[in-house]
């Protein structure tokens, strides 16, 4: 289970994904072996792989007609619904785990014989007539209650939902509510006879409500370096440690974890950008982004004065609530509902402040869909992008290159014609400057150098 | 958010600790500390007089009379090797010197004090900044670290001195500043030699000390033959005393006025490799330098014809904290410079008593996306590394 800190946008098998994930992981090692020129000639490696794909596709099929029937069946049946589940949901939970590992690669080396399940697969996807080439991409899945593994406690039953519905969107946001749901998990947790939490916790009672939680929606890199961080901190308890003790560190840990890198983050990186603005400045920002909107409050409460100009995300429009939050504060904001005529507005702007949902290690940035629009037209015109995110939200491992390798489709825009992703790349060239909570008095660092600032801010208190 | 950090060992604070490091011995009183590198590098001789004189005459009144901003003049006009921010070190320790050990808090704050009395002294603080900024990380780290128990043995790297130690050590090897920040000029000369070519032309601007080294320790390599081309105006003497030296030790330089840098840069495909200096790094890369340097930068960048790279020689003690975000970029950091967006000078008599730049001093910025590298005495550096040698313990 080492796949989950790492396997954040690409995890998300939802129920019906289980067959492909299970598929492909069946054809990777005989398309290493052999190549996927002639589906006639098959070896026998071949041919046991396929057999083991149909099967696993077969039990899938199986497993889903029982789901939906669980689904289906009013309260009183509930009963025999959850012993469906309760069966079918230890092997699922494995796959899953299984298939986050799998090496996404194989997407591509799919062979022509394997066609009959994909099709049969995406007969079942929720996503109608996604192009293949698009089928990596994940999208937000509400699991039915029942659906949900009987491990999985209520607080993160609740938080899954949520994240599922974008009632909660933004990373940090997540982040909180997943860490203070997994207070509530280790809270309510007792070790079993015979085990230590050391060893017990994670496998059996955290890994679970991770699962779910990525199948509601792919994890953000907030989350997955949380989980990551908590694992570590978990492995650390001797094995000896009573379980109070170790549960009473752990419950001061995530409170630190949150004070830390959530609340004085945020506050610490609104300062410093804040002071980072000048008198008679204007500020264009993207959407609306919980830092960037602190920052440009608190300049306010600084004394300076300065306009400000939102473009808005044509899909989402909640840039209007930070333009109303802005001029009630006193600030003059320039308001446009789209990218229509970002050129000007960029050219006018003495700087762009954009809020990142989260950083690769090769310095681009994850972000709302739009903002790498802003931050080429801002960089065209010799304006300075800087980029405010905390450093929970970099990502040590993956590097991004393109757009479509890590996102998500957004539920709502999703027709046969078209769909919508959520976010975007901006590649590193085009932006100025980072600005962390690690950084004063309007300092910045370089996208390219998020990881020589992983490694020199490593907290011993929190890793 | 206060962090104890584990530094890097390439941190420019190893350019303290190496210094407090070589002290260290067994013998520690100052000059004698090392003798073999003392050896090899030109030892400041003229300075200690005078800053032997000036210590006599500041040493009764327990720095009272102490005035820092003299004590940097004179330090900088003694040597013309020196540069600006290792003067601003000298004449802090100077000041550790001259100012009764108190408790240790007080000293920062007088550190603190005299540090911003010293940058409201000149238009132009960044190079000074820098060193000081340097100074004031290093005694604050000093202070709030644990302090080794006295003599538990000098053993290995890590050994971290206490306050009285540091001070003591400061204070003692004061000149041992000087001569590092030259072998530094040392090692940037090694490095940037290897990027001059056989057959090529190398396009400088400037008079920047480090940049004519760097051109001499590679006109010593027999196997190299190349030219230089030298950016030189008016007003700018330091450029022509480096043109008197490369032609004295006998390389070819021709040297162009500033408006013909295109012309010359679009019909010489020679050139290979653009070399500056600069007083300033800026915490993201980017340089404050002489005025015209930005030009430079842009036009090495878009004239067409050739291949060529824009490199920047400077020590590692003249990285800035700080980072230009906005227009005018020059202003914001800090330089006292005239705004010409402002127009607020037209039809006017500028007021000379305005503590502004000078025009023939004034600076420009240049962004780091036109810098393709950074050469500095730990090796050739990306600008996004620059970030990563600043020394931030606040």
């Amino acid at each position: 289970m080492s796949g989950e800190s790492n396997g954040a946008p690409a995890g998300a098998p939802n129920a019906a994904s289980t067959a492909v994930d299970s598929t492909k992981k069946a054809s990777a090692p005989s398309n290493a072996a052999a190549p996927p020129a002639n589906p006639e000639k098959l070896t026998p490696a071949q041919l046991k792989a396929k057999a083991k794909a149909e099967k696993a596709a077969r039990r899938a099929q199986v497993k889903e007609a029982r789901a939906a029937a669980a689904a289906a069946a009013p309260a009183p049946q509930e009963k025999g619904a959850a012993a469906a589940d309760g069966k079918g949901g230890k092997p699922k939970g494995k796959q899953d785990g299984q298939s986050l590992a799998v090496p996404r690669a194989s997407v591509s080396g799919r062979r022509p014989s394997m066609h009959r399940v994909l099709e049969k697969e995406k007969e079942q996807d929720v996503r109608p007539n996604v192009l293949e080439c698009f089928s990596h991409v994940p999208t937000a899945k509400r699991i039915p209650l029942s659906q949900a593994h009987k491990d999985v406690h209520p607080a993160v039953l609740a938080v899954g939902q949520m994240m599922a519905t974008y009632a909660l969107n933004d990373s940090i946001a997540r982040l909180k509510a997943m860490l203070l749901a997994f207070k509530k998990v280790i809270e309510s947790y007792e070790t079993p006879k015979g085990s230590s939490l050391s060893r017990h916790f994670v496998p059996h009672v955290l890994n679970p409500q991770i699962e779910y939680l990525t199948e509601c929606r792919p994890m953000c890199f907030a989350m997955g370096n949380a989980i990551r961080l908590l694992k570590g901190k978990i492995n650390k308890f001797d094995i000896d440690t009573p379980e109070n003790e170790a549960k009473e560190a752990l419950l001061e840990w995530v409170d630190f974890v949150i004070n830390e890198r959530i609340s004085l983050a945020e506050y610490a990186i609104a300062l410093n950008a804040a002071e980072s603005i000048h008198e008679g400045d204007t500020i264009l920002t993207y959407g609306r982004h919980r830092l960037v909107e602190r920052a440009l409050l608190k300049a306010k409460e600084l004394g300076k004065f300065f306009d400000v100009i939102v473009i808005d995300d044509h899909f989402e429009r909640d840039g209007q609530n930070l333009a109303t939050t802005l001029c009630k504060a006193g600030i003059h904001v320039l308001y446009s509902p789209n990218l229509g005529g970002l050129r000007p507005k960029v050219a006018a702007a003495s700087n762009v402040f954009l809020g990142g949902e989260g950083i690769f290690a090769n310095g681009s940035m994850n972000a709302r869909s739009g903002t790498a629009d802003v931050a080429m037209a801002a960089a065209n015109a010799g304006v300075k992008v800087m980029v405010l995110c905390e450093s929970i939200n970099f990502d040590r491992d993956r590097v991004s290159v393109d757009s479509m390798t890590y996102n998500e489709v957004d539920p709502e825009r999703n027709t046969p014609d078209f769909f919508r992703v959520l976010y975007d790349n901006t590649h590193d060239k085009y932006i100025s400057g980072v600005m962390t909570e690690f950084e004063s008095g309007g300092g910045s660092s370089p996208a390219q150098a998020i990881l020589a600032l992983l490694r020199k801010q490593e907290d011993p208190l929190i890793a | 958010m206060l962090r104890r950090v584990a530094l890097p060992s390439f941190s420019s604070a190893s350019f303290f600790t190496s210094i407090v490091m070589a002290a260290d011995g067994p013998s520690s009183s100052a000059p004698r500390a090392e003798p073999s590198t003392q050896q090899q590098l030109p030892v400041r001789s003229a300075p200690s007089s005078s800053a032997a004189a000036n210590n006599a005459s500041a040493q009764p009144d327990h720095g009272s009379s102490f005035d820092i901003v003299r004590t940097y003049r004179e330090l900088l006009n003694s040597d013309r090797e020196l540069t600006m921010g290792v003067a601003a070190i000298e004449s802090l320790i100077e000041l550790l010197r001259v100012t009764p050990s108190s408790t240790a808090m007080e000293l920062v704050e007088i550190v603190k004090k005299e540090k911003a009395k010293l940058l409201a002294s000149t238009p132009n603080p960044l190079p000074l900044l820098a060193g000081a900024d340097l100074f004031e990380q290093y005694l604050l780290r000093s202070l709030r670290g644990p302090t080794a128990a006295p003599g538990a043995g000098s053993s290995g790297q890590d050994r971290v001195l206490s306050f009285d130690e540091t001070r003591q050590h400061l204070v003692d090897n004061k000149d041992l500043f000087a001569e590092r920040a030259k072998a530094a000029r040392d090692h940037i000369a090694l490095w940037g030699s290897r990027y001059v070519s056989d057959g090529c032309v190398v396009l400088a601007m400037g008079g920047s000390r480090t940049v004519t080294k760097i051109l001499l320790r590679a006109a010593a390599d027999p196997s190299k033959h190349f030219r230089v081309i030298y950016v030189v105006d008016g007003h700018n003497r330091r450029s022509d005393v480096a043109v008197a030296e490369l032609r004295e030790a006998g390389l070819e330089v021709e040297t162009i006025s500033p408006h013909k840098i295109a012309y010359v840069l679009g019909n010489q495909k020679r050139i290979n490799l653009v070399l500056v200096g600069t007083e300033v790094v800026m915490q993201n890369g980017g340089i404050v330098s002489g005025m015209g340097t930005a030009q430079l930068a842009h036009l090495a960048k878009t004239v067409k014809g050739g291949m060529r790279r824009f490199y920047v020689a400077a020590e590692t003690h003249k990285i800035c904290r700080r980072t230009p975000i906005a227009y005018p970029m020059v202003n914001r950091v800090g330089v006292r410079q005239k705004d010409i967006s402002k127009f607020d000078m037209i039809g006017v008599d500028p007021d000379p008593d305005a503590v502004v730049v000078p025009e023939d001093e004034e600076v420009d910025y240049t962004d780091p996306e036109l810098i393709d590298g950074i050469i500095t005495e730990q090796g050739v550096k990306m600008t996004s590394q620059i970030w990563e040698m600043v020394d931030d313990y606040i």
